[in-house]
């Protein structure tokens, strides 16, 4: 069975340390995976297709060294392999004009301005991963464990009558 | 007109003048009289008559459009008054006010015409100073045009002086602005280098103390020491070598979970070598204890690694922000770059930085100025490069100056804007929310003046600007 993996894309290593360690639980249920930035982003993203994983949620920063997160999100939107991929923005600096553009141009999912409140982050990617299988209509059963129940209760229904 | 013209013409006037006080006299016309601000007539009246001065001055005035009386012409003796309204029957055209003593003969309607009809040497008397007045005020009237064009004229340079005099206020006002508010976001930033000082201090003072304490409190226990001591001196793993080692440790011990796996991956080898039987036998309580030490002790470090930074930036905000530097406090400018490249690490990290810079001989100076000048030029230099790109720093000395070239990577500077670039209110940036008075630049060109020192600009052959600043040796 494929497994869905959330991927952090960060370049402070820091901070990218926090998001997976807040991430930590979700792995009960799927699989996390980090890259320092954007190019890096694309390789992952890459291997993780093409070993038939999905990639559920990227949480991405704005400004890194190189490409930045916008462009990453935007170009993402455009293939068919993560046009359904939830797409979080995680940062403390995207200008509104950028902001604007990954709402318009990449369907933004999230945005989490830094520093984040809490567990912020495990929150949305619960949300966000219980979007996911209502889009891609998986079968909630398997996560269980970290979902919303308010945004799968149709979605389970349904499995479990096409189960009986 | 030339004088000979004019003086013909005045003796003719008082020629036909003399006549006419003689016809008057014969034909029984009396010589009237005003005393000085006595009218002789108003603005708008109906006027039957035409007068002759005689002797004295009559001043002709009009209302103007705001009500005021405006002064026309200033008649004199041989002058005809009410012409206009005499001969086309409108009412008087503009005031007529005695300025002295006045004596005048008023020639009534009926009395002109049947004259005129009678009399041709009346005819041609009052001919003649009809045609001399007439001459007369046409000269007037082409000495006042001429006039007015002189003074439209000089009201022009006179509005063009007064822009550019605004516009130079203009510019004064918000360099002085901007000033100020360099000014006071450096008692800001003194402000807050201070504030965060306290703090960290005693954060460093306490994980120190932590970090003794610790070490003393597993003394005995080497298997802990050395757990704790390889996390103090855990190496930093990139996050494509840390997936390479997290995929060879599952696939070694499979029942190993990915968050515990992820932690392993700092361990150096001999330690996990150590935990090799524990992780076979899936003894996870003893894992997580190694692991927690040595967490601890990566924790500490990170925690040093990352008050360190702050103490750094700290100590830059505070050598950047002088503020009561005294006039001269020597500029060391190897000092001055590294400073302002720490303030300014958060932009500057994006690129990449081209750095060569010698150790330099301590200048006249106020290094506060100074760093306000770098700080302006790698900021430009920044906004003009794409991130990821080159941005170079450089400096070095000649027998007279000590100098440092930033080069950017952008397209360069236009050759017709290669000097306006550093006139105030000459800025190449456009909106979308990016802050530029156009200022920096002038301001920096002047703070180097300052210094006696110079700012210069050329393009770089490959692409891109470079800008250059050069402080004396000796001043």
């Amino acid at each position: 069975m494929s497994k869905i993996v959330l991927v952090c894309v960060e370049d402070e290593a820091d901070v990218l340390d926090a998001v997976i360690r807040e991430l930590e639980p979700m792995e009960d249920v799927c699989v996390v995976e980090a890259a320092a930035d954007a190019a890096e982003a694309r390789v992952l993203l890459k291997q993780i297709a093409d070993r038939g994983d999905e990639t559920g949620v990227i949480f991405c920063d704005h400004i890194m060294p190189g490409e930045n997160g916008v462009e990453l999100l935007v170009d993402l939107q455009k293939d068919d392999r993560w046009v359904f991929t939830r797409k979080v923005l995680l940062t403390g600096q995207a200008g509104l004009e950028a902001t604007v553009k990954a709402v318009n141009q990449a369907e933004l999912s999230h945005y989490i301005s830094k520093p984040w409140d809490g567990d912020e982050v495990l929150k949305v990617a619960i949300q966000e991963l219980s979007h996911y299988l209502v889009v891609k209509d998986i079968n909630p059963l398997p996560y269980l464990k970290h979902v919303d129940m308010d945004i799968v209760e149709e979605l389970m229904r349904k499995h479990l009558t096409a189960d009986r | 007109m030339p004088t000979s013209d004019a003086h013909l013409m005045k003796s003719s006037t008082s020629e036909a003048l003399q006549g006419l006080v003689a016809w008057a006299r014969h034909a029984g016309v009396e010589t009237l009289r005003l005393k000085p601000r006595e009218w002789m007539m108003r603005e708008g009246d109906k006027n039957r008559s035409l007068c002759v001065l005689l002797a004295g001055e009559v001043q002709l005035s009009k209302a103007g459009p705001d009500g005021r009386a405006q002064k026309l012409d200033l008649l004199r003796q041989g002058s005809l008054i009410g012409i206009l309204s005499f001969w086309t029957g409108n009412p008087s055209f503009s005031d007529s006010q005695a300025i002295g003593e006045v004596e005048y003969l008023k020639l009534d309607r009926d009395l002109f015409d049947r004259t005129v009809a009678e009399d041709a040497e009346f005819s041609s008397l009052t001919l003649q100073l009809l045609v001399a007045n007439l001459s007369d005020r046409y000269r007037s009237l082409v000495g006042l045009n001429l006039k007015v064009a002189g003074l439209t004229q000089e009201l022009e340079h006179e509005r063009n002086a007064l822009q550019a005099a605004v516009k130079d206020l203009q510019q004064t006002r918000n360099q002085m602005v901007h000033r100020e508010k360099l000014v006071t976001m450096g008692q800001l930033l003194a402000g807050i280098a201070h504030e965060i000082n306290n703090p960290s201090t005693s954060l460093m003072q306490s994980v120190s103390r932590l970090s003794e304490d610790l070490s003393a409190f597993v003394q005995d226990k080497p298997d802990e020491l050395r757990l704790l001591q390889a996390g103090q001196a855990a190496p930093f793993v990139s996050t494509s070598e840390s997936r390479v080692k997290l995929s060879a440790l599952i696939e070694q011990y499979p029942d190993l979970s990915r968050a515990r796996a992820r932690r392993l991956i700092r361990f150096p080898d001999e330690l996990l070598e150590g935990l090799r039987k524990d992780l076979k036998k899936s003894r996870w309580h003893r894992v997580d204890e190694h692991i927690r030490l040595f967490e601890l002790g990566s924790s500490l470090h990170s925690i040093e690694i990352a008050n360190e930074r702050i103490t750094r930036l700290v100590k830059s905000l505070k050598s950047y922000s002088r503020q009561d530097e005294p006039e001269d406090a020597g500029v060391d400018l190897g000092k001055c770059i590294q400073d302002t490249l720490m303030i300014l690490n958060h932009k500057l990290k994006y690129y990449d930085l081209s750095l060569e810079v010698e150790t330099l001989p301590v200048v006249h100076g106020r290094p506060g100025e100074v760093n306000q000048i770098l700080t302006n030029l790698l900021s430009n230099a920044c906004e003009a490069t794409e991130p990821g790109k080159k941005i170079l720093i450089r400096s070095g000395q000649t027998e007279d100056v000590v100098w440092v070239e930033i080069g950017d990577d952008g397209c360069g500077v236009p050759e017709h804007l290669m000097q306006k670039i550093f006139e105030p209110n000459v800025t190449t940036k456009s909106g979308g929310g990016q802050f530029g008075l156009g200022l920096g630049l002038a301001i920096s060109k002047d703070l180097a003046m300052q210094h006696g020192g110079s700012l210069t600009l050329r393009n770089r052959e490959e692409g891109g600007a470079i800008f250059r600043l050069e402080l004396p040796l000796q001043c």
